[in-house]
């Protein structure tokens, strides 16, 4: 099979020579094989997010479930790409721009006819493709701690601003995202006057906002038009992120899982897999680990009690990679020694794994001071104007509480002023000064109402 | 088509899709759990009132403070009065206007609109009367407390199976909601993790938009009166998700197999493919072909260690249904909208046809391609 083949083309890792304080998120031995900036995409619903990251990453991001419409993208999907530039001086931009799947090698042939030069790998790049349905905006929000850059789509079959895309824009300020590249997409679908009369359009609406000044690119995700001028400006405009390698490691858990055959023997089992996206630090093959808040349990008192999990990283991977060590970027999958029982669909998820004994301590309450949005974002639905208000805190509320990337339920026992006092469902292992955001039902959905920061809050032992 | 009967005052609002309600009606919990009950896990259907149907619907979400699943520690004592600060954060002051609540300006803002919605919800009965239906039934403030019957009837349920259960309504357990769990599963050892799962799943929503009152039954329909709904609480088993399968049946063949837990690839699958299938072939023979009201139909299966196939759900053929590892396209051309689509794929279909005659596809996650995330979950 090509598996082997291309695994070896890829730059060799070698824990012994590994130096974090000199890794940057463009070493070669770290891009070889995993993704390093997070890009997310962000539009409104078919405006093709999902097939730019397709002709970017070669990676089918939707899925359908069953409760929408096929086509809608409904939960963030991700797809990793590795981005490369022609070496040969002959080769002009931009089509010396190239982009790949995740496994490529690290220097292929040129594929222009004539060059015969090999492609140097520049970036590789992690696309968080968000749902454009207006209801799941929480989920993009919640999702975007982690994003780097944005891509805006805005269709170039429709007039600009379409109500939607003010919407955009608000939630780009709001998430605080500085690096953003305009996609005027579906431009196969319009004369070139038509395209350019938009161009004015999206230039006079960004002025004033966090969009100013940000490239505006015409393409064609579906007719692939265009698309090295995409790969260019990821290259040339969006800023390496600023990483820190050399705290302690620790990964937020987004899944988990138990590969084993059931009824497998002892000496057989494999020890529960977990999956998630390093916060911050090194995670190396051989380390020993915590995973907080672990294992909750009723002692015969009746209260509940948390009991961390430590084990051994056995190996490490991202997309089909195989890693010796990992670093913050893209999702890494983290083979352990834990019992897999208790890593079987998805029960780690929301929990932080880390240097053993490094981990911050686990809340059961919190103290938040806390703000409101006026109205949700999102294109209102059936509801009328009203709905949109956000209605104040009020205790006993029960919210969804999103934690870094862990979200769970919470009940609220006490407002005053921008301050609100937080039950939580289940433990969760956070510091004081960490961000969180709210969410709350509405309309049968939950909508993403306000955004907190952690003061305080009650401590379980462990 | 048959007259379907379901509870008095209810209706179906997509009336339009009579065929694909029937169908889905087959589908329903309690419809097979009748003709399967030896062959699925143990499982209590508890019939439920129209206050809780209400209770569902409703946007008001609280739980008491006895109710809400709490962790205590020693000095778990605190007051909720006491506060860490009281000084207003500079980060309020930085926000951006337009887009934020300012709570140092409340009283001028409480006396515009803001006002309106706290006066609603100190005075629905009067806004009742001026808003539309939707708006009622999102607003209606119905806690726990006020339907005790079937709390009582949730907790004997519960004990009755051993002490932990799965919830879920007719058609659909919440698995996209277990972030609101305290086992992060679907696992439920009282009625308020019932609750609380139901509450906020956007797949109960989907099957809460099944039935409706009928327009002019809403005033009639007494709180205790029964709703064609129905609680399932099945056994909990800590399952391997990579012993679950969907079959597709057509014309009363089995023609398809899927893994269920896409998001995933396990090892094992592949030297034990065969084996699966013939479980799962021998199984439909003699178990659900022509015992299923329907010749067009998914069933799910579970298979443990022992090779012992229990039956998980059933769904019927429908974009709605997810196709995990297929497209609904390969398997039921026939029954799929979107017809300018068929034209050109009409090539590739005949083909398929023909295969779906006689041979069944089995198809599992052959490659290890990463972490992906779980999509049934919010993150
Ligand atoms: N003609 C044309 N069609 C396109 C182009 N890009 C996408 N489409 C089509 O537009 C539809 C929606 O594309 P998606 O990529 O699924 O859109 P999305 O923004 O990811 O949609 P959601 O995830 O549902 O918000 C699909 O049918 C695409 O084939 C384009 O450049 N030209
Ligand atoms: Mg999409
Ligand atoms: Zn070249």
């Amino acid at each position: 099979m090509s598996e082997t083949k291309i695994k070896s083309v890829l730059v060799a890792q070698d824990i012994k020579t590994l130096d974090p304080t000199k890794l940057t998120p463009l070493s070669p031995e770290v891009i070889s094989r995993q993704a390093t900036i997070n890009i997310g995409t962000i539009g409104h619903v078919a405006h093709g997010k999902s097939t730019v990251v397709k002709a970017i990453s070669g990676v089918q991001t939707v899925r359908f479930t069953s409760e929408f419409k096929r086509n809608i993208t409904i939960k963030l999907g991700y797809a990793n790409a590795k981005i490369y530039k022609c070496t040969n001086p002959e080769c002009h931009r931009p089509g010396c721009y190239r982009s790949f799947r995740s496994n490529t090698e690290d220097s292929p042939l040129c594929d222009r006819p004539g060059c015969g030069g090999h492609m140097q790998l520049l970036r590789h790049v992690s696309f968080v493709d968000c749902p454009g349905h207006d209801v799941l905006m929480a989920t993009m929000l919640n999702g975007a701690a982690v994003m780097d850059a944005a891509l805006l789509l805005i269709a170039g079959n429709e007039s600009c601003p379409q109500p939607q895309t003010s919407e955009h824009i608000a939630a780009i300020e709001i998430m605080n995202l500085k690096n953003i590249i305009i996609l005027q997409n579906k431009i196969d679908l319009v004369k070139e006057a038509a395209a350019k009369e938009q161009y004015g359009q999206i230039l006079k609406f960004i002025q004033g906002t966090v969009a100013e000044g940000a490239p505006i690119i015409p393409i064609s995700a579906q007719m692939k038009y265009n698309i090295e001028v995409i790969c260019e400006y990821i290259v040339k405009k969006i800023p390496i992120p600023v990483r820190d390698f050399t705290s302690d490691p620790r990964l937020i858990v987004i899944r988990s899982f138990d590969v084993n055959k059931p009824g497998a023997r002892v000496d057989d089992l494999k020890g529960g897999v977990a999956g998630g996206s390093i916060l911050k630090g090194v995670l190396k093959i051989g380390d020993e680990v915590e995973v907080r808040p672990g294992v909750i349990t009723k002692d015969l008192d009746g209260r509940m009690k948390c009991l961390p999990l430590f084990s051994r990283i056995l190996s490490l991977y991202a997309e089909e990679n195989d890693l010796q060590y990992a670093v913050p970027g893209g999702l890494i999958g983290v083979g352990t020694r834990i019992d897999p029982s208790l890593c079987r669909a998805d029960r780690l998820v929301g929990q932080v794994l880390g240097a053993v004994g490094k981990l911050p301590e686990i809340f059961i309450s919190l103290e938040v001071n806390f703000f409101l949005l006026r109205r949700l974002l999102g294109v209102k639905s059936e509801g009328g104007e009203k709905q949109s208000k956000v209605r104040k805190l009020a205790k006993d509320d029960t919210l969804m509480v999103n934690i870094g990337s862990t979200s769970t339920g919470c009940r609220v026992t006490a407002v005053k002023h921008d301050l609100a006092k937080l039950t939580l469902l289940t433990p969760v292992c956070t510091m004081e000064g960490e961000k969180i955001a709210l969410s709350r039902r509405v309309d049968k959905n939950w909508r993403l109402i306000g955004w907190g920061t952690i003061k305080k809050g009650t401590l379980i032992e462990a | 088509m048959g007259k379907i009967n379901y509870q008095q005052g209810w209706t179906n609002p997509q009336s339009n899709n009579d065929k694909y309600f029937e169908n889905k009606l087959k589908c329903s919990f309690e419809q097979w759990y009748r003709v399967f009950k030896n062959n699925t896990f143990s499982s209590i259907v508890i019939p439920l009132p129209k206050i809780f149907i209400d209770y569902l619907n409703s946007d008001h979400f609280t739980m008491s403070e006895e109710s809400f699943p709490e962790f205590r520690t020693e000095d778990n004592g605190e007051d909720d009065e006491e506060w860490s600060s009281t000084t207003p954060s500079d980060m309020s002051t930085k926000l951006d206007k337009r887009y934020y609540q300012s709570y140092d300006s409340e009283s001028e803002s409480e006396s515009d609109n803001e006002q309106d919605e706290d006066d609603e919800d100190e005075d629905e009965k009067e806004k009742d009367n001026n808003n539309n239906n939707n708006n009622n039934k999102t607003n209606r403030k119905i806690s726990e407390k006020d339907f005790p019957e079937l709390i009582k009837e949730i907790e004997d349920a519960i004990a009755k199976l051993g002490g932990e259960v799965v919830p879920k309504l007719n058609w659909s357990s919440p698995k996209d909601a277990t972030w609101m769990n305290i086992h992060s599963s679907l696992k439920c050892l009282t009625p308020t993790d019932v609750l609380l799962l139901l509450k906020s799943s956007d797949f109960i929503n989907h099957d809460l938009c099944q039935f409706q009152i009928e327009k002019d039954q809403e005033e009639i329909l007494k709180d205790d009166s029964i709703s064609p709904f129905t609680l399932v609480l099945r056994k909990y088993h800590n399952l391997f998700h990579s012993m679950e399968f969907r079959c597709f049946v057509k014309n009363n063949q089995l023609i398809a197999i899927s893994q269920r837990d896409t998001s995933t690839y396990y090892k094992f699958l592949q030297e034990k493919k065969q084996h699966l299938q013939d479980l799962i072939q021998q199984f439909f023979n003699t178990i659900v072909k022509d015992k299923f009201d329907d010749i067009n139909y998914t069933f799910d299966v579970y298979i443990t260690r022992d090779d012992k196939v229990y039956l998980m759900d059933f769904n019927p053929i429908h974009p709605s249904t997810d196709a995990l590892l297929f497209d609904w396209e390969e398997l039921f051309e026939e029954l799929m909208e979107e017809k300018e689509e068929k034209e050109t794929n009409n090539n590739n279909n005949n083909q398929n046809n023909n295969n779906n005659n006689n041979t069944l596809e089995f198809r599992i996650i052959e490659n290890n391609e990463g972490i992906k995330p779980n999509l049934a979950m919010t993150i």
